[in-house]
């Protein structure tokens, strides 16, 4: 049991900086060239975790199935996906929110508008709770596009700053939900490493 | 495109993992044989009607219905835990309060839509008593198996319903993050306020089972029909808990009986790949 090598899933990307810094500001360290090869997977100098590189979008997948023990996550990625995952810390980097822009600012949100997003199932539950019937076009990326080009009315998409929003001259309406990163953990994963996930969790080192 | 062939469903060669099933069932059989249960098979096809009352609402998203060429709708078999508490409740001369079972259920709301079942409840069980049965029946099952790595987790459905909203909600999706995970999850001092649970703790203390055993306020049933104690039992190599078990005392009421009542159900199919992949080696011990 000592010897458990913990796995963990951190987001590729925007995240990953922060996600790593969080690691190693519990004590742990890493070798240069670990961090700098082109390997998707590295361990922190010790070997008691085992780091996995993943795309933002598929950490739920690897903590959900177990093939990571603890990962850290959008919020946003989490109410998306509806994860099954427990959620330990609210790591309060990584901040934005989900919001719905259009570039009539006074454009209402009615039955029959058009809105392109990647978060459907928010952007759904969203509508079915005010009950306004829209039509959803799911997009994977280039959102701001969808307007301009006449594909849809309105646009449902991360804002952090704004500032993309803004370029494509769309203006906020609403917002959904904020998001900040999170760190999560796999169910059993929960129980197996207990006292590891505490010391995380609730005091400055591993 | 609808994928007809994909959809939970397996092929299984008895040579292959049937005889895994048997490696599992048979042992669980006979343990609990030995404890006095009788085994139990309830139909696989039933009318719907008769056991609507005892259904959360999940259970009737998940469960398979068709109708009759009359237009009654019928439900194939889902769980076990309802259809015994509707047989207990309407066969007032049944004395035997002890059943088990070992046989699929059908649902749409997992990965696998048949999931091979095995469990048992227990009727009239004398309160603590009855419940370190159940515990130590859960205990000796895993450890005739050699499994050391397990965890049981026990939640207390009478505690949610103290919680402030806030709370309640955080806890219903697992969200611990404003939450203090030492005061969630732990030993008797999680449980300082419900004495009940305290002699229960004691009970398992004596037995020499508490070093497997936690209370986790968080723990809630995906049923709401349970009452009291609810525990989930996770064990390592497995991503989700294995046994699923508690106090349900609330669905004989719905079916207009009395009785008290408690059981588990192991999720065989878990088990199954459990058990394979220590076979290849991918478990450490």
């Amino acid at each position: 049991m000592r010897n458990d090598v913990i796995t963990v899933a951190l987001p590729k990307g925007a995240l990953f900086e922060e996600s790593l810094r969080f690691f190693k500001n519990k004590g742990l360290t890493f070798l240069e060239s670990d961090l700098s090869s082109r390997r998707l997977f590295f361990f922190d100098e010790s070997q008691r975790f085992k780091f996995l590189i993943v795309r933002p979008w598929d950490i739920p997948s690897y903590i959900e199935s177990g093939a990571a023990d603890l990962g850290i996550a959008g919020l946003d990625v989490l109410i998306e996906q509806d994860s099954k995952v427990i959620r330990l810390m609210n790591l309060k980097f990584g901040y934005c929110r989900l919001a719905i822009a259009s570039p009539d600012s006074s454009m209402k949100l009615q039955n029959g508008i058009s809105l392109a997003t990647k978060y459907v199932h928010s952007a759904s539950r969203y509508f079915l709770a005010k009950d306004i019937k829209v039509a959803l076009i799911k997009l994977h990326g280039a959102i701001e596009l969808a307007p301009l080009t006449g594909l849809s009315d309105m646009v449902c998409d991360l804002v952090a700053t704004g500032k993309t929003m803004k370029a494509h001259g769309l203006s906020i309406i609403e917002t959904i939900f904020e998001s900040t990163a999170y760190l999560i953990s796999n169910n059993a994963s929960f129980r197996v490493y207990y006292d590891a996930i505490c010391r995380i969790v609730e005091e400055e080192c591993l | 495109m609808l994928n007809l062939n994909n959809f939970g469903v397996n092929d299984f060669l008895f040579s292959d993992s049937m005889e895994l099933y048997a490696t599992i069932s048979k042992p669980f059989s006979e343990l609990v044989g030995y404890y006095g249960y009788d085994r139990i098979r309830v139909p696989m096809l039933s009318y719907f009607e008769p056991l609507r009352v005892g259904m959360s609402d999940d259970l009737k998203r998940w469960s398979i219905q068709f109708s009759d060429k009359l237009g009654e709708q019928l439900v194939l078999r889902f769980d076990h835990t309802i259809s015994i508490a509707h047989y207990v409740a309407n066969t007032p001369n049944e004395r035997r309060k002890k059943f088990f079972y070992v046989d699929p259920v059908y649902r749409f709301s997992e990965k696998d839509v048949e999931i091979y079942q095995a469990g048992l409840e227990y009727i009239d069980l004398p309160p603590v008593e009855g419940e370190f049965e159940i515990l130590k029946i859960v205990i000796e099952l895993l450890t005739s198996f050699n499994i050391e790595n397990f965890y049981i987790d026990i939640g207390y459905a009478p505690y949610l319903n103290k919680l402030e909203d806030r709370v309640k909600n955080a806890v219903l999706v697992q969200d611990y993050s404003t939450l203090s995970l030492k005061e969630i999850r732990g030993k008797a001092e999680v449980i300082s306020e419900f004495e009940e649970l305290k002699f229960f703790y004691e009970r398992l203390k004596k037995g020499g089972y508490d070093k497997f055993i936690f209370f986790n306020k968080g723990v809630v049933g995906s049923h709401d029909y349970y009452t009291g104690i609810i525990f989930k039992v996770y064990v390592k190599g497995l991503p989700d808990a294995l046994i699923v078990g508690g106090r349900y005392d609330g669905i004989l009421s719905k079916f207009g009986a009395n009785n008290l009542a408690c059981g588990f159900a192991i999720n065989m199919n878990l088990f199954q790949k459990y058990l394979m992949k220590r076979e290849q080696g991918l478990i450490e011990k």
